[in-house]
């Protein structure tokens, strides 16, 4: 009897609790809650209680928050955080979208590496953000080696903020999201060069562990039933993805190396 | 405690203003509260759309100490006490002036009034949104001590200039009111003054403008008073004098009613009586004064009062005058009869206020009128006794001497001896002498007695002029006189007067320019003397002679009766001398008058000026008679070169007359009753004029007119009326009948053969245009409307008499083609020998060939085969062909040819006249289809039909 009263008073204060998306800060906090609108109201439709979608300041603060398992109960987020949040904080992959995400190296002149002088500055939006890793790590096999050749700065800002930060000579290269390049003004991107544009990489992965009264395959099944509904198909027009594919347990074993890179940058160079 | 007006008004006033300026503070403050409520609520809205702002990125993004940050720069806003940032799951995360650990108030969100007076603080609470996602709340402090702390300045302050108002409204309105007062008691003492009959009290009210105007307006209406006061005088004056004028007046009339001998009366218009004269009172048997106020309900018997009250009503529905005789029975018994003449009054609105009644004692009057009736009876009839009486006389008379003037007449065409011929010729002077006595003497005894009765009838002025010319053709002739009869253009063509009479005095005029002219001529001419109007008219009958003339002093007694220019004219010219004098009386009844110039030895020209309706103004052309036309196919039927007259009289010695007058240039039928008579005409074409005498023992002549003219096969023969009898009444009465024209007693030779033959010759002529109306103009065989006549004749004779019966419809081949090519006039000339051409080939005279409209012709055979139609029109086929007329544009042949349609009727066919036509004529239509210039025909059967073509 008091083990079903207990039962009953765990439902009820779970059906007052909202559900709670945490969403990668790989744009501003209103980007983010806008693009993010249709998979709110989905969710809310779909387990009959509210949904708040929530962010951090910075990918390092999101990760941290992430690898901690208290704040989010689904999370949406870069392949290298979720494959960190997956074996720190036990969170389950469930789905990413088809299209991958590409990576951009701008400079103001094609032959920045000839006339700029060394070490060449380069701004990037966070030290573990995907692009940043992915970026960084093209440069290294071009030789062009952190504190050697390069000298990394990071603003906690948004793409063209870097932009003009570039236009402005604070910096002879920045490194953002294909994404965030292709929303720049006619104007910025008339005075930059895409010095690089990287292959496309796994997209941002969703991610959710149970709790808070979903279990697993509650999350599945209405993961899922996102992917067919109206609300799924304006998403993906807003946000220009493509689709969405469903991920195994074992699909973010790939990316290892650069979680690993993640997780030292998290304990021991967080900027 | 009485209180003066003064002080009512000033306690008054003061309430009221008291009153007004309690509601303008109270709504003053009120205004106020309500003005800091929407500040106080404006500015939180404001700060939290700001808080909002700023919070929602840190929010979303969980940053707290941003939050905590920004709730702490806000606090430092004037009048805020406290922030608190509330999580959406009720806890606080960020606090700035507030415990955590307190218990956040209450919000009363509609108690802001009383919770912030109470506490001086406003509590509130915004949510924080984003996107539909609300993030968490603030809980926001205000301070309201400001609010309450305006609020009260602003009561004190209102207090404070009531109070001084409230004041100055008092000594204000005490002033006023005493000022006010004093004038008002000046303005009773005034109107005290007026009342008492102080009409010249004035009021000075001082200088104000106001007051001025009150003491103007015062002054002024004194002055009014003052007028109206006299004029008030004066019509009062003027009233007594018309009091006195008008009983005078009623005095007066009063006398005038009494004193007429008619009984007056008047009622309202419920019949109530309003007042009478003594002789209705006398009537009634009650006094004026009774008859007032009574009905005629109250004064007579139910049926009478009845009588009265509907005629009443009649008068009153109409608003007009009536007048009817009324029979009233006086109260001693005495019944008279009354004129009643009632009229409507009205009021000065014109609406209807009663009747006013004048009745007359006609009963004298009544009576005398009846007795004149009787009289004016016994006249008529002892008048009408002696009109019977000349009319006799005038028949008795005659009947002999038509026989002594028949018998000298015929005797002078036996052989006689110079002695018996100059007796003889004696005996006719004397009789003719005798006649024109007798009636001359009749005429003037009638005119004498007043009996002359004018029976206007139209009269073409051609026609007259013409007869009148016949009439003395034949005289003048043996005289080896001139006539020159005509009438001026302007002169009317048909007229209507009098005709007989016209002719009466036409005539005597010529019979004395004849009798006295030896040589030379004697004209009639008629011209216009005036035009009144567009029917009336006074034509001139000029009656001219080249004769012996008069001397002026014989002029004078000329219309004299029994009066002549000299003795010695009537020894050499014989007469009675009432001729003239006859005609001047007719004349004048007839509106007329005769004139007369005259010089003696070379002639007289008398006059007729005469009134006359104008019928007709336009002068048609006489009709010419046309010539006669020879028909070789069949035509109306032919009739005798001499025409036959029936004479029908019951005197032998008259037909005896009348046979021998005529037999020289007629044939003469005779029958000696109206019966005879009517035998004889039935048969067809036997007679052409019947000499008709009146006076006939069982039937007279009116009864066989009458029966003539009523029978289809004998209305067209035209009847004379022979009679002794010579009054206009029995003439028109014979004209109405149909009579073409009469001739009197004793017979004239001459008249009775100008008048026949005038007669005969109207009638050939009539039958002549008859039948030239039956023929076609330019073809000169019959026409379409013979045809039609004809036709359906001749259908109905085959049916009776049970023979078949054929129509031949036939058409010129490419007749339009001839015509455009060729030219009407050639076309005309085709049409007539094509017609001519088809006489020569019908031979039966009981074969019908017609025009039956333009190019097309017909032919109808009774008794006939398909055979023999067929041989017929192939003979008319043939002769046209033989014409030879050239036809160059014929696409058939190279002359003129015709198509045929034959439709033949069997005696068992139930073919109609018009279907028969229409046979025939689809007959022709194929004929044509099958390239014209052939015979296509049908026979039909009792339901059957054969057909062919060759």
């Amino acid at each position: 009897m008091v083990g079903f009263i207990i039962l009953v008073l765990t439902l009820c204060s779970y059906a007052q609790e909202p559900i709670r998306i945490g969403i990668a800060p790989h744009s501003s906090a209103r980007i983010i809650m806008e693009t993010h609108h249709d998979v709110k109201s989905f969710l809310e439709k779909q387990f009959g209680r509210s949904v708040e979608i929530v962010t951090a300041k910075s990918f390092s603060e999101f990760s941290k928050r992430c690898n901690e398992g208290k704040s989010y109960d689904m999370i949406i987020t870069s392949p290298n955080l979720a494959y960190l949040a997956q074996h720190i904080a036990h969170y389950q992959p469930l789905m990413t979208y088809t299209k991958g995400l590409e990576t951009t190296i701008l400079s103001r002149t094609p032959d920045v590496l000839t006339m700029a002088k060394y070490p060449l500055r380069v701004a990037g939006q966070d030290p573990i953000s995907f692009s940043t890793l992915s970026a960084q790590e093209w440069l290294e096999k071009k030789g062009l080696h952190e504190g050697k050749e390069i000298v990394y700065t990071y603003y906690t800002s948004a793409s063209d903020s870097l932009a003009t930060i570039l236009i402005s000579e604070a910096s002879d290269m920045v490194i953002m999201s294909w994404p965030n390049y292709m929303k720049l003004s006619d104007e910025v991107k008339a005075k930059v060069h895409i010095f690089y544009h990287s292959p496309a990489a796994p997209s941002r992965i969703y991610l959710a562990k149970e709790g808070n009264g979903i279990s697993f395959a509650q999350w599945e099944a209405a993961l899922e039933a996102f992917v067919r509904s109206p609300e799924g198909k304006a998403h993906l027009e807003t946000i220009k993805l493509e689709g969405f594919k469903k991920l195994s347990l074992d699909a973010l074993q790939d990316l290892k190396p650069i979680a690993d890179k993640s997780y030292h940058r998290l304990q021991g160079e967080q900027p | 405690m009485k209180l003066s007006l003064t002080w009512k008004w000033l306690i008054v006033s003061l309430l009221v203003e008291s009153m007004m300026l309690s509601v303008l503070v109270f709504r003053n403050i009120q205004q106020l509260s309500e003005s800091l409520h929407v500040q106080t609520h404006m500015r939180l809205q404001e700060q939290a759309t700001l808080l909002q702002s700023a919070l929602v990125a840190p929010w979303l993004q969980m940053d707290y100490a941003t939050i905590q940050s920004i709730l702490e720069e806000t606090a430092k806003m004037e009048s805020i006490e406290y922030l608190v940032a509330i999580g959406s799951q009720s806890h606080i995360i960020a606090s700035v002036g507030w415990k955590e650990s307190a218990p956040l108030p209450l919000l009363e969100h509609d108690a802001f009034e009383a919770k912030s007076l109470q506490d001086h603080r406003f509590d509130t609470q915004v949510d924080v949104l984003f996107s539909g996602q609300k993030l968490g709340s603030v809980r926001i402090g205000v301070s309201t001590l400001f609010y309450i702390q305006a609020r009260e300045a602003m009561l004190m302050k209102s207090i404070f200039i009531a109070l001084i108002e409230v004041i100055l409204s008092a000594v204000l309105l005490f002033s006023f009111g005493r000022w006010t007062a004093k004038h008002i008691a000046q303005l009773t003492q005034g109107a005290n003054a007026i009342a008492r009959g102080e009409y010249t009290k004035r009021l000075d009210l001082g200088p104000d403008l106001d007051t001025q105007g009150l003491a103007s307006a015062f002054n002024t209406m004194a002055q009014t008073v003052q007028e109206r006061v006299i004029a008030l005088e004066v019509a009062n004056e003027a009233e007594k004098k018309l009091l006195q004028e008008v009983s005078h007046q009623s005095a007066l009339i009063s006398s005038l009613l009494d004193s007429i001998p008619d009984l007056i009366f008047f009622k309202d218009t419920k019949g109530v009586y309003l007042g009478c004269n003594p002789p209705f009172a006398q009537l009634v048997g009650r006094s004026k004064e009774e008859i007032v106020g009574k009905t005629d309900y109250d004064m007579f018997d139910a049926k009478t009062a009845e009588f009265f009250r509907e005629n009443d009503a009649k008068m009153m529905a109409s608003c007009q005058a009536r007048q009817n005789d009324e029979e009233v029975t006086y109260p001693d018994g005495r019944k008279v009869l009354l004129n009643t003449f009632k009229a409507p009054y009205f009021n000065n609105q014109g609406a209807l206020e009663g009747i006013i009644g004048i009745s007359r004692d006609i009963t004298e009057r009544k009576k005398a009128e009846e007795e004149l009736i009787v009289a004016r009876h016994a006249a008529e009839d002892a008048n009408r006794v002696k009109s019977e009486f000349l009319a006799n006389m005038s028949h008795e008379l005659r009947t002999p001497l038509n026989a002594i003037m028949g018998m000298g007449t015929l005797l002078s065409d036996t052989p006689l001896s110079k002695e018996q011929s100059n007796f003889l010729l004696k005996l006719n002077h004397a009789s003719e002498l005798l006649n024109h006595l007798v009636s001359d003497i009749l005429d003037y005894s009638k005119i004498e007695a007043g009996e002359i009765q004018l029976e206007v009838v139209e009269v073409n002025i051609d026609a007259f002029l013409e007869h009148m010319e016949a009439l003395f053709r034949e005289s003048a002739t043996q005289k080896g006189i001139v006539l020159a009869f005509s009438s001026d253009a302007d002169v009317p063509s048909l007229i209507a007067t009098d005709a007989l009479r016209l002719t009466q005095i036409i005539n005597n005029l010529l019979s004395n320019a004849l009798k006295f002219t030896a040589k030379g001529q004697v004209g009639l001419l008629i011209r216009l003397k005036n035009r009144r109007d567009t029917k009336h008219a006074t034509l001139l009958f000029e009656v001219s002679d080249t004769g012996i003339g008069m001397r002026q002093e014989h002029i004078e007694a000329l219309f004299q009766p029994f009066t002549q220019a000299d003795n010695s004219t009537t020894r050499e010219y014989g007469g009675t001398g009432l001729g003239l004098s006859i005609v001047r009386r007719l004349a004048h009844v007839m509106g007329g008058e005769i004139g007369v110039q005259s010089v003696e030895g070379r002639g007289s020209i008398f006059t007729l000026s005469l009134p006359v309706v104008v019928v007709q103004w336009e002068r048609a052309p006489l009709q010419k008679v046309p010539v006669p036309i020879t028909l070789e196919a069949k035509e109306p039927p032919t009739k005798s070169t001499i025409p036959t007259i029936l004479i029908v009289d019951d005197t032998p010695s008259n037909i005896h007359t009348l046979s021998t007058m005529l037999k020289s240039d007629y044939r003469i039928k005779v029958a000696k009753d109206g019966l005879s008579a009517l035998k004889i005409a039935a048969v067809q074409g036997a007679v052409d004029l019947i000499l008709l005498d009146i006076v006939m023992p069982e039937m007279d002549g009116y009864a066989v007119c009458e029966q003539l003219k009523k029978d289809p096969y004998m209305q067209h023969i035209p009847v004379i009326f022979v009679t002794a009898k010579d009054g206009p009444e029995e003439q028109v009465h014979g004209f109405r009948l149909g009579a073409a024209d009469y001739i009197t007693k004793p017979f004239d030779p001459t008249v009775v053969k100008v008048c026949v033959k005038h007669q005969i010759e109207l009638k050939c002529n009539q039958e002549e245009l008859e039948r030239l109306s039956l023929y076609d103009g330019l073809t000169q065989i019959a026409n379409r409307r013979y045809f039609d006549a004809s036709y359906d004749k001749i259908f109905k004779e085959a049916l009776r008499e049970k023979v078949s019966l054929a129509v031949l419809m036939m058409d010129i081949d490419y007749f339009k083609r001839y015509n455009d090519h060729y030219g009407h006039a050639a076309g005309d000339t085709c049409l007539v020998e094509v017609a001519s051409a088809l006489k020569q080939a019908v031979y039966r005279p009981s074969d019908l060939l017609a025009r039956y409209g333009g190019e097309e012709f017909v032919v109808v055979l009774k008794d006939v085969t398909i055979d023999g139609a067929c041989k017929v029109a192939h003979r008319l086929l043939q002769c046209v062909e033989e014409l030879h007329l050239p036809h160059e544009h014929s696409s058939c042949a190279s002359c003129v040819t015709l198509s045929i349609g034959v439709a033949l009727k069997n005696t068992h066919s139930k073919l109609s006249q018009k279907e028969l036509l229409i046979k025939a004529d689809e007959a022709l239509y194929e004929a044509k289809a099958e390239g014209r210039n052939r015979v296509v025909w049908h026979v039909y059967e009792e339901g059957e039909a054969e057909h062919g073509d060759l």
